[in-house]
């Protein structure tokens, strides 16, 4: 069975990018995506993916929304979550780890890191509660 | 292949949360970049290894930086940076 993942990314050229990426990886399935964080909080919730990719700077809303909307109003279901951002502070690591992220990958230099690990997690070879960076 | 405008930001921002907003798809379309180009590590430096296709859409992402990066001169501009040929402050035009 394929590990449904949904995308939280605004960039298309982010999305097409990792989209051409994960083609052809038979245990992998991108179910959806958006670019705004409103939008991205109901499809997930309708969705149920087991993993999700959440960048920070969305063209609604923040990565932050989406990781506190479904704390609050999911508290029972926990995707796979791996973020990825341009803000790869401390303090943003901090936050998102403390929203319930479960990776956190820098856009500059790790995005070949992520699509490794979310393979890995496909597969079922990558700790689920790992951290990164 | 024509680059496009991603447009995040609107006239209310304030001039820091703009430029913030347009460096991220700056820094989007370069990293990007740096991934597709990033492949053929193993080959020997003088060959050819990139399709046309590839060097368009290389091409696309970086006009898409620059564009965005254009685009944060003209906001600093806006909001009273200098850029250069400006006169600077506290000095006289001659």
């Amino acid at each position: 069975m394929s590990l449904r993942l949904y995308l939280v990314e605004d960039s298309p050229i982010i999305v097409r990018l990792l989209r051409e990426l994960f083609d052809g990886t038979a245990t992998l399935d991108v179910v959806g995506q958006s670019g705004k964080a409103p939008i991205a909080i109901e499809e997930i919730i309708g969705l149920a993916p087991d993993a999700i990719i959440v960048d920070i700077a969305l063209e609604n809303g923040s990565g932050f929304d989406v990781l506190r909307a479904l704390l609050e109003r999911r508290a029972d279901y926990r995707p796979i979550t791996f973020v990825l951002s341009n803000f790869a502070t401390q303090r943003y690591r901090d936050e998102a780890l403390r929203l319930g992220a479960h990776y956190f990958f820098d856009k500059n230099g790790e995005i070949l890191g992520l699509l490794k690990a979310v393979i890995s997690c496909s597969e079922g070879t990558l700790e689920r509660n790992g951290s990164h960076g | 292949m024509m680059p496009q405008r991603q447009t995040k930001g609107d006239d209310s921002m304030d001039a820091p949360q703009a430029t913030v907003l347009e460096a991220g798809i700056a820094l989007d379309a370069l990293a990007a970049l740096s991934v597709r180009l990033s492949c053929h590590c193993d080959v020997h430096p003088d060959t050819l290894v990139l399709p046309a296709r590839k060097v368009q859409e290389a091409c696309a992402i970086l006009d898409a930086a620059v564009l965005a990066l254009k685009e944060i001169v003209v906001i600093a501009e806006s909001r009273g940076g200098a850029t250069p040929g400006s006169v600077p402050r506290g000095l006289s035009p001659p």
